[in-house]
């Protein structure tokens, strides 16, 4: 287990002020639950601080929990068992991680921020929010932490004339070494996060946010590339904005996530279950010819070899397949132009009906 | 040793038409293989790839196959970007936007100084761009904040062709661009308290300030954040004669918008060139060079001396000035006294706050510098400020109950007063109301504390950890005093 991990894992669904939302509060107990994972984040139960809150129909806005009081306290206790620990112990400031996930309402003052909106929070008191780049600032300079893993599952809205909720901490500025960073972010600047309707989602586990959904997926193992297997802030970041584009692509304005992360500094999350180079995850697709093709066609992997034939009069054709760009061309011919998007398909972390049909 | 069967290689070639956008190549696991600006050349094995283009908001990707029987031709990208200014090359460009706005920069219809221009160019940017423009909510204010002209009063305009302008002959200074509200609500559901907004403009001696507003006609609004602005010789106008330099300025400033600002060697390149001509690009190229891992500081250097024989007294130049020196730990003392205007950008504006802690009177106390501050929005890339609320007797009593339920926030406050020099010139007559933006900001800051800090952090307060509430010394010491009469 990782001892000098630690987590402030928040999600809020009870908003008397603004409007309710359905999955918040579940993806983040589920992220918790992936925290907690020895084959996940492998964290102690004590250093996971779940703050979530079930208020009743009706509760007022004043009344509303929970509150940034709780999400400050939870951060600052952790801040200082790491600093009180790295005092003694300083060769172990490389083993501290901290992760901190938010979901629920979001606003964006400001382009680099996502600032999760408390319980609190209302149209007159958007300032009840927890500010992700004012926390990110701190840690960077303060640097309890060697690792910072932040995940925002929130919309950012430009909200105007909201001030952003910081964290009133004295700042000593240390230099224990380069911290390492992922900030992952459910949207793009400016743009709304979704939920998906109930009909929408076919499955319990579907029952998510876009963003935490990919998230996890590329977690626990999705997200792994290379031969070791290994999740790491770059293929994770990589999965889930594409990820997040795919599941979201149905939706008058696609959601597009951030993930900044330093592509020469991964921070690794773990060997993925599954994975590896027996184990990539496959999943079921049928490839679709209409009518308007006949003849032997062949199926290419991303080296452009040949994975497969099939002859279109036999119908649809269903091959099972790992994450990746794949492409359909007509047997022993350059190119497949007359097939839909060339041919190209992608796979990424579902099972998915592919129409090639030629283009009239 | 080699192999008998070597694998097949071939040289992925990209060109952009539109300037020097950012250029991705990931092979088919989605890892990111090369990136490059405005043109991308990679040798890659035979396999199956993804290409992604991205300008500001713009982005669109292509899948290619290196394969030993297609002959993989060079591609040339055209991808055109959303730009309020009409440059080539953007998404939201036509001639008959742009020809208008290059004449007008060469009459100015209004005088109402000397020494300067500032000419302000409001055009269609959805649909075909032919719907007319309004300019009711716009108002230009003086460096005291007074109304000097409603930009609605007889424009030069097309109806027809969805644009209006006006170029204003003035004196060198600051002044505020004002947006009235036009609307309120939130994608969240509730409507939000919608006050007047103003936004920092300069004019520069002998230069032309050209800000050009993009209006949204599906939404019927004029977009602040979109706004674009460029600086040019007023006997050359505005004009689009070297597109590659106006283009390298809108993608720079769509990367200040959405905080994803990367600026490679050849886009820095026509920024700093294309100064001389128009400093925004000086300046902007200087910002971009700041966010780099490496800093160059010995060309820094000279962009500033250069901006600085440009446009003297420019605050934007000024803030880039202690922008380096905070960046560079330089703390000696930089002689510079009583900026009174905040610079035309955010990133500027903040710098200047941030220093008026290291050096005192950066900021002059009672200016627009100074004030605005409390009610700046964090947002990005230009400074702008909501005008102030009216005073709420609810307010007043609210903030009186927290700072009564804070123990110890008395004896606190004595303390920060014990330790503070005051200037002569610090009038006890003048402070602010309980309900000014600096004094709830501080009474906040105070309270989160309490609320959420350690147990005796309160009680070790400075003047100098206010320096978080991102205030200025002056304005944070007023506060104090106002919160200590209660």
């Amino acid at each position: 287990m990782n001892q000098w991990h630690f987590a402030v894992v928040v999600g809020i669904n009870k908003y008397p002020a603004i409007r309710d939302l359905k999955f918040a509060k579940g993806d983040a107990e589920e992220f918790a639950k992936w925290l907690q994972d020895p084959m996940g984040g492998a964290l102690l139960e004590d250093n996971i601080i779940t703050v979530v809150a079930d208020v009743p129909d009706g509760t007022s806005r004043e009344k509303a929990i929970p509150t940034r009081k709780e999400v400050v306290c939870a951060l600052r206790k952790f801040r200082d068992k790491v600093n009180d620990h790295i005092k003694e112990n300083p060769s172990d400031w490389e083993r501290t991680r901290l992760y901190f996930y938010v979901s629920g309402h979001g606003i964006a003052p400001e382009p680099r921020d996502a600032a999760l909106l408390m319980a609190d929070s209302g149209p007159e008191d958007y300032g009840e929010n927890v500010a992700c780049s004012l926390l990110l600032d701190f840690l960077l300079k303060n640097q309890p932490f060697h690792e910072l893993v932040i995940f925002a599952d929130c919309c950012r809205e430009r909200v105007t004339g909201a001030p952003l909720g910081g964290f009133p901490w004295t700042l000593t500025e240390r230099n224990n070494g380069q911290v390492l960073k992922i900030v992952g972010c459910a949207t793009y600047f400016g743009d709304l996060a979704y939920e998906p309707s109930e009909e929408e989602a076919k499955k319990p586990d579907e029952l998510r946010g876009y963003f935490t959904r990919a998230l996890l997926e590329g977690l626990r193992g999705n997200a792994s590339r290379n031969n070791e297997g290994f999740v790491d802030s770059n293929t994770l970041g990589q999965y889930v904005v594409r990820r997040v584009g795919e599941l979201t692509k149905h939706r008058a304005n696609k959601q597009v996530p951030t993930m900044d992360a330093d592509p020469g500094n991964p921070i690794i999350f773990g060997k993925a279950q599954g994975s590896g180079p027996q184990g990539a995850v496959k999943y079921q697709i049928r490839l679709k010819f209409g009518k308007k093709y006949d003849g032997i066609v062949e199926l290419r992997g991303g080296d452009n070899a040949i994975i497969a034939k099939h002859n279109t009069a036999e119908g649809d054709w269903v091959v099972e397949l790992s994450n990746g760009l794949y492409r359909v061309t007509p047997e022993n011919k350059a190119g497949a132009m007359d097939f839909r998007d060339k041919g190209f398909f992608e796979v990424l972390g579902d099972k998915i009906d592919v129409e090639l049909c030629r283009e009239i | 040793m080699s192999s008998s069967a070597e694998r097949y290689e071939a040289e992925v070639n990209v060109v952009s038409e539109n300037g020097p956008i950012r250029i991705e190549l990931f092979d088919h696991k989605f890892k990111r293989l090369a990136i490059g600006f405005g043109e991308l050349h990679q040798r890659v094995p035979e396999g199956l790839y993804i290409l992604r283009y991205t300008a500001g908001t713009a982005q669109s990707e292509e899948r290619i196959s290196v394969d030993p029987r297609e002959t993989l031709s060079p591609i040339t990208v055209d991808l055109p970007f959303p730009s309020s200014a009409p440059v080539t090359g953007s998404s939201t460009t036509h001639e008959f936007h742009h020809y208008p706005a290059s004449a007008l920069s060469h009459q100015p219809n209004k005088q109402l100084g000397m020494g300067g221009f500032l000419m302000i160019f409001v055009r269609t940017i959805d649909s075909d761009g032919r719907t007319p423009v309004a300019l009711d909510s716009l108002s230009l204010w003086d460096s005291q904040l007074r109304r000097i002209l409603n930009l609605d009063d007889q424009p030069v305009q097309n109806t027809a062709e969805g644009w209006a302008g006006q170029c204003i002959q003035l004196s060198p200074g600051g002044y505020a661009l004002q947006w009235s509200p036009t609307g309120t609500g939130s994608k969240m559901g509730e409507a939000t308290e919608v006050l007047p907004i103003n936004q920092s403009l300069w004019v520069a001696k002998d230069w032309m300030t050209v800000v050009f507003l993009g209006y949204n006609s599906a939404r019927g609004q004029l977009e602040r954040q979109s706004a674009s602005i460029h600086m040019v010789r007023p006997e050359m106008g505005f004009n689009d004669f070297e597109p590659k330099v106006n283009q390298a300025l809108e993608l720079v400033l769509g990367g200040l918008r959405t905080g994803n600002l990367v600026v490679p060697d050849n886009l820095l390149d026509l920024l700093l060139y294309g100064k001389f001509q128009n400093p925004m690009l000086g300046i902007v190229g200087a910002h971009a060079m700041l966010q780099r891992h490496q800093k160059d500081w010995p060309l820094f250097d000279i962009v500033l001396d250069n901006l600085e024989t440009l446009v003297p007294g420019d605050p934007d130049v000024i803030a880039l000035r202690l922008l380096g020196r905070h960046l560079r730990n330089d703390t000696s003392c930089t002689g510079i006294r009583y900026l009174c205007w905040p610079p035309m950008l955010y990133t500027g504006y903040r710098a200047l706050i941030a220093h008026d802690w290291v050096e005192n009177d950066i900021i002059k106390d009672g200016s627009i510098a100074e004030i605005s501050a409390a009610s700046l929005l964090p947002e990005s890339p230009w400074t702008c400020w909501l005008e102030k609320k009216t005073s709420s007797s609810f307010l007043q009593d609210l903030t009186r109950r927290m700072i009564a339920q804070i123990p110890g926030s008395r004896r606190v406050l004595q303390g920060i007063i014990n330790e503070l020099v005051l200037p002569d010139s610090f009038d006890f007559l003048k402070l602010p109301d309980v309900s000014d933006p600096a004094v709830q900001r501080v009474i906040r800051y105070i309270s989160d504390l309490q609320n959420t800090g350690d147990a005796g952090e309160l009680s070790k307060l400075s003047l100098d950890d206010f320096r978080q509430t991102g205030l200025p010394v002056a304005s944070v010491k007023k506060a104090i005093h106002t919160l200590f009469s209660l």
